[in-house]
C-alpha cells in the first residue's frame, strides 16, 4: 500500500508539473495587458512602465515561471495584479469562504442521496421510489442557476425570509452565515444529491440481487442488517468514485452559484482574476484545484481498499 | 395506472411551466410600457426641479417623446443639490450597490479610472469641485489664480482642515501629494514643472507649458492622503485604508466583496457627514444587484447600470433616478472604425462616412435600450457646453452609403470585421448593424471578444469595427486628446491623427480664454465627425448614474459630475 501511494505521489507531480506549465502559457497567450486592465483608460506609458517592472512582467517569460515556481515551493504566492494582495492571503480567504459553503453541500448531498439511493432501491416500483426517482430526475435536468434565481424569487423577494445576497462568516455571526448558507446549499448540493441518488439506486440495485444478499435474508438477519451493513457497504465503490470527483468541481466549479448569490468564493476570484489577466491568482488558484483534485482521486483509491477488502492495489 | 397517472401529471406540470414562461415575457413587454408612461410622468411632475431635468426633458422631447433616464429624476432636491424642506436626519448606514471593484481603496496615486470616484470622494477630497451647472468651484481650495503667461496656478487653501489622523491639511501636505502623484506617472501632473510652498496655506503650482485643462486636471483629480499617515503606516496600509479630508473614514476593505466607511469625526464641515456609515456592496452579476435593491438590501445602485437592470426598475416605485446632463463625467459608446492602415478601407473618410449613413442607429439604439439611453451625435452630451447644434450628424440614408461606397472605389463593397462584447446590448446591436450594413454591400463580420482581449484591441489596435467607449467631458483637450493624440493610451494606435486636428487640439489646450476654448471645441466637433468621421458614429450617452430609493436624501447624487456624489450631504430619511 504505501508503495502504491508512492507510486501515485510521484505520478500526481508529474501531472501538476505539466499543469503548470500549461496555465502559464495560457495565461501569458491570452491577448491583453493586465497592467492596462488594472489601470483603465487614463493609463499613461509612465504608469504602464512602472506597474510593469513593479509586477516583474518585464522579465523573460521563463524567468518568470521559474520565480513563480521557486516562490511555490517556498510557500511565496506573489502578489495579484488587481487585488494588489499577497495572493497566499486572498486565496485563503476566499477559500475558507467556499469551503465553507460547498462542504455542507458535498455532506447533504452525500447523505441525503445515499439514503434516497436505499430507499428507492428497497422500494423499487412503490411511489416512495417513483416520487424519490423524479426529485433526483429534476435535479439533474435543471440548470442550478435556474434554481437558484427561482429560489432567490420566492424565499428573498415574496416571502422576504432569506437574503438575496451576501456572505457572512460564521465566526462573525453563525445566525447570519446559517441564514446566508440556506440557498446556496440547496442549489449546489441539488444535482449532487440527485446523480448521487441515482447512482445509489443503480448500486443497490445491483448489489441486492447477489447471492450473497439472499443468503443473509434466509440466515433470518434483519432487513436493515441486510441493507446497511451488507448490501451498502459493496454498493459504495462507485458512489466515491463518483463523489471524489466531485471534489474538483466543488471548489473551482462554483462560479455560477457564487456570482448569483454575490459570495467572496475562490470561483468568482477566479472569474475576476481571469478576465483581468492577473497571472499570479489564475496560475496559483489552477495549481490547487489541481492539487485538491489529485488528492481526492488518491484518497477514493485508498478508500476502495478500506471499503472492500478485496481489492488489492499491487 | 400509476404510472400513467404520474407520468400524466408531470407532463401538465411541464406545459404549466412553459406556459407560465411564455407568461412572463408578455407581462414584462407590458410593464415597459407601463414604464415609459412614469417616466414621462415623472418628468412632467418634476419639472421644474433639476436644472438637468429641464435641458434633459428638452433633449428628450426633441427625440419623438422616448423617454429618458434624465428625465426621471430626484423630486427632493432642487436645482443646486438642496435639500427641500425635510430637515436633515443623523444616523444609518447607506448601503450601495455596485459594480465597480476597486484593487486598493487608500492610496489615491494608484486609484485610477472614473469608476472609483464613488469610493474615493468618501474618504478624499480635492482642492476643486463643479456646481450643478458645471462650474468649477473650491473645496479644499477657497481661492486660487491662474497666469497663463508664467504659465502656473497659485491655490489658496482652505484652513482648518484635517486629515482624519488629526494632522494638518496644508501646503506641504499639497506638494507632499503632488510629487508622490508625479513619481508615480500620473498623467495629471505630467505638466507640473515645479511647486513652490509660499506658505501654510498657498501653494504655487510651476508648469511646463500652459494647458487649459490643468486647474480641472490638477483641482479635480488629485486627492490628498496624510503624508504622516503614509509614512508611519506605509503604502501597503494605505492601500487598505485611508487617510484624507473626507467625511468618511475606512473601516472595511475586502477586495471585490465590500467597503465600509464610518464617519470622520476630524471632517472639517460642522455638522457633517449626517451618516454614521457608508457600506459598499459589490456585485459580479447585475440581477443580483437588482434583486438586492429590490429587496431592500442596498438602497442606492451606483455607476453603470445597463438598459435592462433601468428598463427592470424604471417603474419600481419609491426609487429615483440621478443623472447629470452637463457632460462632466458622463460616458458615450459609439462605434469606432479601424482608420491607420492604408489598406484598410476605412482609411478612407468616404468610407468611413458611408458607414455612419448605412445604419439607422436611433432606431437601434432607441429598441434595444428601450428608448432609455440618450442618443448623441458628437463628443458631449445634448444641451452640455460644448456640444455644437451645427453638426449635421449622418441620418439613416442607405443610398447616399452606397454612392461614397462608390466615390471610394468600393462599389462592390468589402468585408470587414465587426468586434463585439457578448452582453446584452453591444451583441444585439452588432446583429442589427452587421445586418444593415450588409444592405450597402459591407459585410461585417461579427466577432466576439472578451474583456481582456477588447482591451487588447483598445490599446494595440483593431482591423475593422469596435465599440468606442469615451468620457465624453466638456474638456476635449483633456478628453478627447486620450484618444485623439498620436500617443494616446486608447484607440490612438487605430485611428488617424489629421494634422489639422491634431492643431486644433493643442489650440484647445492652450486656449487662455474660456470662450475661445469652446468656440474651438465646438469647431473641433464638427471636425471630428462631420469632417472626418474620424470616431465613427457616437451611439449613446448613459448619463444616469445612480438609482436610489427615494428615502436617500442629499448626496447629490451625479448633480455637479456624472461620476461624483457628496457622501458628505447624504442623509437617510427613515
Amino acid at each position: 500500500m504505501a508503495r502504491y501511494i508512492l507510486k501515485r505521489l510521484g505520478q500526481s507531480l508529474i501531472v501538476i508539473f505539466i499543469v503548470t506549465i500549461m496555465v502559464f502559457v495560457l495565461m501569458h497567450s491570452l491577448p491583453g495587458d493586465p497592467v492596462k486592465i488594472f489601470l483603465g483608460d487614463s493609463a499613461t506609458p509612465e504608469q504602464v512602465e512602472y506597474y510593469t517592472k513593479e509586477f516583474g512582467l518585464d522579465q523573460p517569460l521563463y524567468v518568470q515561471y521559474f520565480s513563480w515556481i521557486n516562490g511555490l515551493l517556498h510557500g511565496e504566492l506573489g502578489r495579484s495584479i488587481t487585488y494588489k494582495l499577497d495572493v497566499k492571503n486572498l486565496m485563503l480567504q476566499r477559500l475558507a469562504c467556499t469551503v465553507s459553503i460547498t462542504l455542507p453541500a458535498f455532506i447533504i448531498a452525500l447523505v441525503i442521496g445515499v439514503i434516497f439511493g436505499v430507499i428507492t432501491s428497497v422500494n423499487r416500483g412503490k411511489p416512495k421510489d417513483y416520487v424519490l426517482t423524479s426529485i433526483a430526475n429534476v435535479g439533474i435536468a435543471t440548470p442550478s442557476f435556474w434554481v437558484g434565481i427561482l429560489l432567490v424569487y420566492v424565499f428573498s423577494l415574496k416571502l422576504a425570509i432569506l437574503p438575496v445576497q451576501g456572505y457572512v462568516s460564521p465566526t462573525e455571526s453563525l445566525t447570519g452565515y446559517l441564514k446566508c448558507l440556506v440557498l446556496p446549499v440547496i442549489v449546489l448540493s441539488l444535482g449532487h444529491l440527485a446523480s448521487t441518488t441515482r447512482q445509489t439506486r443503480s448500486s443497490m440495485l445491483e448489489v441486492v440481487s447477489q447471492d450473497y444478499i439472499r443468503t443473509a435474508r434466509s440466515k433470518g438477519l434483519s432487513e436493515k442488517t441486510v441493507i446497511y451493513k451488507h448490501a451498502l457497504r459493496n454498493a459504495l465503490i462507485p458512489i466515491v468514485t463518483m463523489m471524489g470527483g466531485a471534489i474538483g468541481g466543488l471548489i473551482g466549479g462554483t462560479v455560477v452559484i457564487e456570482s448569483l448569490f454575490n459570495i467572496p468564493g475562490i470561483g468568482s476570484l477566479m472569474l475576476t482574476a481571469i478576465t483581468n489577466k492577473d497571472y499570479m491568482v489564475v496560475q496559483n488558484v489552477t495549481f490547487f484545484i489541481s492539487l485538491a483534485v489529485v488528492i481526492a482521486n488518491l484518497v477514493v483509491d485508498i478508500l476502495y481498499g478500506v471499503i472492500d477488502p478485496r481489492i488489492r492495489v499491487e | 395506472m400509476k404510472k400513467r397517472i404520474i407520468t400524466l401529471l408531470l407532463s401538465a406540470a411541464m406545459v404549466v411551466s412553459l406556459l407560465a414562461g411564455c407568461g412572463s415575457a408578455s407581462e414584462s413587454n407590458a410593464s415597459t410600457a407601463v414604464s415609459e408612461d412614469a417616466a414621462t410622468t415623472a418628468a412632467s411632475v418634476s419639472g421644474d426641479e433639476k436644472s438637468n431635468s429641464s435641458e434633459a426633458t428638452s433633449a428628450s422631447s426633441s427625440e419623438e417623446s422616448t423617454p429618458t433616464l434624465t428625465s426621471v429624476v430626484a423630486v427632493d432636491q432642487d436645482s443646486a443639490g438642496n435639500l427641500e424642506t425635510t430637515s436633515t436626519k443623523s444616523g444609518g448606514t447607506l448601503n450601495i450597490g455596485t459594480a465597480q471593484s476597486p484593487a486598493v481603496i487608500g492610496y489615491v496615486p494608484e486609484l485610477t479610472g472614473n469608476s472609483m470616484m464613488h469610493f474615493t470622494r468618501c474618504a478624499y477630497e480635492s482642492l476643486t469641485y463643479y456646481d450643478n451647472d458645471g462650474n468649477i468651484i473650491g473645496q479644499l481650495a477657497k481661492d486660487w489664480k491662474e497666469d497663463p503667461d508664467e504659465p502656473s496656478i497659485t491655490f489658496t487653501l482652505l484652513e482648518g482642515v484635517k486629515f482624519s489622523d488629526g494632522t494638518d491639511f496644508n501646503a506641504d501636505a499639497v506638494k507632499w501629494n503632488l510629487e508622490l502623484y508625479k513619481e508615480k506617472g500620473r498623467s495629471e501632473t505630467n505638466n507640473i514643472d515645479s511647486i513652490e510652498v509660499i506658505d501654510d496655506y498657498t501653494i504655487k503650482i510651476n508648469l511646463v507649458e500652459w494647458q487649459s485643462s490643468a486647474l480641472e486636471q490638477i483641482g479635480f483629480f488629485i486627492f490628498y492622503m496624510s503624508p504622516t499617515a503614509v509614512e508611519k503606516n506605509g503604502e501597503d496600509w494605505v492601500r487598505q485604508n485611508s487617510c484624507g479630508t473626507g467625511p468618511y473614514v475606512v473601516s472595511g476593505f475586502e477586495q471585490g466583496v465590500s467597503v465600509s466607511y464610518v464617519k470622520n469625526e476630524n471632517y472639517h464641515i460642522a455638522g457633517e457627514p449626517y451618516l454614521d456609515g457608508i457600506e459598499f456592496k459589490i456585485f459580479s452579476d447585475s440581477t443580483t444587484l437588482e434583486n438586492a435593491f429590490k429587496a431592500g438590501e442596498v438602497d442606492v445602485i451606483t455607476y453603470g447600470q445597463d438598459c435592462d437592470l433601468l428598463n427592470d426598475l424604471i417603474s419600481f416605485n419609491g426609487i429615483s433616478f440621478d443623472g447629470c446632463s452637463n457632460g462632466l463625467g458622463a460616458e458615450s459608446v459609439g462605434l469606432i472604425p479601424s482608420s491607420a492602415d492604408e489598406s484598410d478601407p476605412f482609411y478612407k473618410k468616404e468610407v468611413r462616412q458611408a458607414l455612419c449613413y448605412a445604419v439607422d442607429w436611433d432606431s437601434i439604439v432607441s429598441s434595444l435600450s428601450y428608448g432609455l439611453y440618450q442618443r448623441t451625435n458628437q463628443w458631449a452630451v445634448p444641451g452640455s457646453e460644448t456640444y455644437n447644434d451645427e453638426v449635421v450628424g449622418y441620418s439613416y440614408d442607405p443610398e447616399k452609403a452606397k454612392e461614397l461606397l462608390t466615390e471610394a472605389g468600393y462599389s462592390d463593397g468589402f468585408e470587414t470585421t465587426l468586434y463585439t462584447m457578448s452582453s446584452g446590448f453591444y451583441n444585439n446591436a452588432a446583429q442589427a448593424i452587421s445586418a444593415q450594413l450588409a444592405e450597402v454591400g459591407i459585410t461585417a463580420n461579427i466577432e466576439i471578444v472578451d474583456a481582456t482581449k477588447g482591451n487588447d484591441l483598445m490599446t494595440n489596435g483593431w482591423t475593422g469595427l469596435y465599440w468606442h467607449f469615451a468620457s465624453i467631458g466638456p474638456d476635449l483637450g483633456l478628453y478627447m486628446g486620450r484618444h485623439l493624440d498620436t500617443n494616446g493610451a486608447y484607440y490612438a494606435k487605430g485611428i488617424q491623427h489629421p494634422d489639422d486636428a491634431l492643431k486644433l487640439l493643442g489650440e484647445i489646450r492652450t486656449a487662455t480664454d474660456h470662450d475661445i476654448k469652446v468656440e474651438k471645441e465646438l469647431e473641433m466637433q464638427k471636425l471630428i465627425y462631420d469632417e472626418y468621421a474620424l470616431f465613427g458614429m457616437p451611439l449613446y450617452v448613459n448619463s444616469a448614474k445612480h438609482i436610489r430609493y427615494n428615502y436617500v436624501k442629499g448626496g447629490e447624487f451625479a448633480a455637479a459630475d456624472a461620476i461624483s456624489w457628496s457622501p458628505a450631504t447624504c442623509w437617510l430619511d427613515k
